[in-house]
């Protein structure tokens, strides 16, 4: 059942849509803005030229589509979970094949386009940060590819329950400095990435992996990770004639999210639906559910950009909890605190249970591992689908492959 | 504070309690989380309930907090605003004062954690709860004789031009210490500001801990996650800065702080409540000139110091905006880099500051980051109105509280030579 897209044009892989936001100075509503030390500005002003610059450029766009061709494997295709919505006997749920991309998740998209920028900037040195490990490898692939220095900051915490990646990365030629400070998980690495790139600011590109951060870093994130939203569009208009009813996307930073609502924002019968990772359960404080929770969820200021942050009375970052080390974060993409301002999209969440529970499900009736972020998006998929009429679509975002969590997973199944 | 007229007007009572031998009688109000300045020393009063008379509210508080009937005089009426609890508006604060029949001894508080008698000296530095300092302040100007310099006088912007002119008269840079509150413990924290006062700085940055301090080295990321594992909250910082006013701590204080605790306090109410407990100022590291719009504004109106930076990196259209939006100095920062000590400063730093100068203006000029021994004090003292030490502060008062009073010392010292 793989759609055969057309080639795709150069000019639709990157491109802002529609969509009027950020404003110029990186402001989503009242969300996202530019919140670093002063040494970072000129060089976020330097960034933002190079990419308007970049993007104005057919050759840039045209590698990047080469690149997405030949060496990611795009266009992911979709499948039709035939046997899992036959057996929720609701709505028809079709999966946007994100864990087939080249390193196993959507990650590789922003990872390939912003080592081209940096490259196309002349920055040889590239320094990202990683939680789960994804855009750890996804950075490291594409540094790797084209010749460029790769220093990768991932939390001692981290690199205890993700091993695989960790020797993938190093395999890849990247250096993988352990960080020690603080939680240890990827809030600390991405304190880390931003000291060293304000000390080697000159020299050294700063590959942030998630639609998060200080201005352009939340637009061009963005922008590419749409080309998820973009493709899934046109597929499902050739697979079923008509667009979904209900769009679904795990969201941690929020990247493959936001590049999957990217495509569907004008088209206001496609209601989109973020997951958070619920955790324990949002009683317990122990998730990662922004959103969700009140009392710890509020406004605020985390790794330069103004968003919804888990953080206590006194302003202090809370450490969060999720069995998925990709959406353990304690703040989300300004988008997607604007999104959620203007209704145009939705969140919820699902526990790890959930999680878990959906993980299997899908395995066992369609032969996919997604990964435990993935799972996410898929257990509300298995929450909304019987609710709804037959005739109705659901597209789930499958962001990732769950190979690089069977230790994990075999751990809470006891297997 | 800025009252729109609609408010209901709310009256207050105090009442200046002495005692025969002409000492002050003050409250301390309990040391609850959820109640406005917790632990904070106050004069007796409360609320004027409808109906009542400001006399028969004074009357009625009196026997209420300390069970007794005084005959109280009527000395002053304080409109608005002497500083209330935010979102509330005292417009109207009847004083009287009473004069005590009976020993402290025999008085039974029912009302906060303790009471205790000031000798009108003793009580001339104190900073009390809802600002009432400056009502008790004008009492011992007028009744006890004393001449204390009016706080507003010399605070803020004021204050830190101050500095910089005293430290000019005499030839050289000003040295304002770094020093975070809660390391390694409150308490020490106080005492090792205390002793630096004493060694003649001209100033502190003080550090307000933060879970992500992103601009900083690893001395002071460690300093400060000590601090918050002994429970070092904005509110303790800001309290921390009144006791060392009361500790006779007279030199500018800028408050150092990420913005994210800064939001969630509440940006009025941390810039006025900063100014209260007696700071200077403010420096946000993660906080751009572009961004800063709505603290500075807040800061004007306080007449609070807004600190901007300027780095290496910065153009110098960033550096005319930088300087358009900060008050009290600029923070120059030395290196492209975090905070740290480090062997040699870069070597380009005259031309920087050359460069610095043609945008500045008079803005006085600190150079921070990496300075960290006397021979770098003399470098950028000769370049610079003033620098800030931090991390080898930090690091020395890891060994010992006077290892770090004496490497201030020498700091300072270098500038005199």
């Amino acid at each position: 059942m793989m759609a055969q897209s057309p080639e795709p044009k150069a000019d639709e892989y990157i491109k802002t849509g529609t969509a009027n936001v950020p404003d110029e100075r990186g402001y989503f509503g009242k969300f996202g803005g530019r919140f670093v030390p002063e040494t970072l500005m000129p060089a976020l002003d330097e960034l933002t030229a190079a990419y308007y610059e970049a993007m104005a450029d057919s050759n840039f766009q045209a590698r990047l589509a080469h690149l997405q061709r030949t060496f990611t494997g795009r266009p992911t295709p979709i499948t039709y979970a035939e046997r899992l919505s036959k057996a929720l006997g609701g709505a028809q749920i079709y999966l946007k094949r994100e864990d087939l991309a080249h390193t196993g998740a959507h990650k590789i998209n922003n990872a390939l386009g912003q080592a081209l920028l940096a490259e196309r900037m002349g920055k040889k040195r590239i320094v990202a940060e990683t939680g789960a490990g994804q855009h750890g490898v996804a950075s490291a692939t594409a540094c790797a590819m084209l010749g460029l220095e790769c220093i990768v900051y991932m939390g001692s915490v981290d690199i205890a329950r993700q091993e695989p990646n960790v020797f993938r990365m190093k395999l890849l030629g990247a250096q993988v400095i352990p960080v020690e400070s603080g939680s240890k998980t990827l809030k600390d690495a991405i304190n880390e990435a931003i000291r060293d790139w304000v000390t080697n600011v000159t020299s050294t590109f700063y590959l942030l992996g998630s639609a998060l951060g200080p201005h352009p870093y939340p637009m061009m994130v963005r922008d590419f990770q749409s080309v998820i939203g973009i493709e899934a569009r046109e597929q499902m208009l050739e697979l079923t004639g008509r667009l979904p009813d209900v769009v679904l996307a795990c969201v941690g930073g929020g990247s493959n999210a936001i590049g999957m609502f990217h495509g569907f924002r004008d088209d206001d019968d496609v209601q989109l639906i973020g997951v958070e990772a619920g955790g324990h359960g949002i009683e317990s404080g122990e998730h990662a559910a922004r959103f969700a929770d009140p009392a710890l969820g509020r406004p605020g200021v985390l790794h330069g950009t103004r968003s919804f942050v888990l953080q206590d009375e006194d302003g202090q970052i809370l450490n969060t909890h999720s069995i998925s080390a990709g959406l353990d974060y304690a703040s989300i993409g300004p988008e997607h605190a604007y999104l959620r301002d203007t209704e145009r999209a939705f969140y919820t969440y699902a526990t790890d249970e959930d999680a878990l529970a959906a993980l299997k499900t899908l395995s066992q009736t369609e032969g996919i591992i997604p990964a435990l972020e993935s799972a996410h998006a898929v257990a509300e998929a298995l929450k909304r689908a019987p609710l709804m009429p037959k005739d109705s679509i659901v597209l789930v975002n499958l962001s990732g492959r769950g190979d690089k969590d069977l230790g994990t997973i075999m751990r809470e199944l006891g297997i | 504070m800025n009252f729109t007229g609609q408010e209901t007007q709310k009256a207050v009572v105090s009442v200046i309690l002495t005692s025969a031998d002409g000492r002050i009688l003050l409250q301390q109000r309990d040391d609850k989380p959820d109640l406005h300045y917790p632990g904070w020393w106050t004069i007796f009063g409360g609320y004027v309930e409808d109906g009542e008379t400001p006399e028969a509210a004074i009357r009625r508080e009196l026997m209420e907090e300390l069970r007794i009937d005084l005959p109280v005089t009527h000395w002053r009426t304080y409109d608005c605003p002497v500083r209330s609890i935010p979102g509330e508006v005292h417009t109207r604060n009847y004083v009287f004062t009473a004069a005590l029949d009976r020993p402290v001894e025999s008085l039974t508080l029912s009302e906060g954690q303790g009471m205790r008698l000031f000798t009108p000296e003793e009580a001339a530095p104190l900073v009390l709860a809802f600002a009432q300092h400056l009502i008790l302040r004008d009492y011992l100007r007028e009744k006890c004789g004393l001449s204390i310099p009016s706080h507003d006088d010399l605070q803020g912007v004021t204050a830190i031009a101050a500095m910089f002119k005293r430290a000019e008269h005499a030839g050289r840079a000003a040295f304002l210490p770094y020093f975070p509150i809660g390391f390694p413990t409150i308490e020490e924290s106080l005492q090792t500001i205390e002793a630096m006062a004493g060694v003649d700085v001209d100033g502190f940055e003080i550090g307000i801990p933060f879970s992500d301090p992103l601009a900083d080295g690893a001395v002071v990321q460690e300093a400060t996650q000590i601090a918050l594992n002994n429970g070092v909250t904005v509110r303790k910082c800001l309290r921390a800065v009144q006791n060392l006013r009361e500790r006779g701590v007279t030199q500018p204080m800028l408050l150092m702080g990420y913005i994210n605790p800064i939001l969630a306090y509440g940006v009025e109410r941390f810039v006025a409540d900063a100014k209260v407990a007696g700071a200077d100022g403010l420096i946000v590291p993660d906080l751009p000139a572009e961004e800063g719009d709505e603290l500075a504004q807040v800061c004007a109106q306080e007449g609070m110091a807004i600190v901007f930076f300027a780095a290496p990196t910065s153009n110098p259209e960033r550096i005319a905006v930088t300087a358009k939006k900060a008050t009290g100095f600029i923070y120059v920062v030395t290196l492209t880099g975090i905070t740290g000590e480090r062997s040699q400063l870069p070597p380009d730093l005259t031309d920087f500051v050359h460069r610095l100068r043609e945008k500045t203006g008079d803005t006085p000029l600190v150079m921070g980051f990496g300075i960290s021994k006397p021979e770098h004090a003399r470098m950028v003292g000769e370049l610079v109105n003033g620098f800030i030490v931090g991390s080898a502060l930090v690091r020395a008062r890891k060994q010992g509280h006077t290892i770090a009073r004496d490497l201030a010392a020498d700091l300072r010292a270098a500038l005199d030579e």
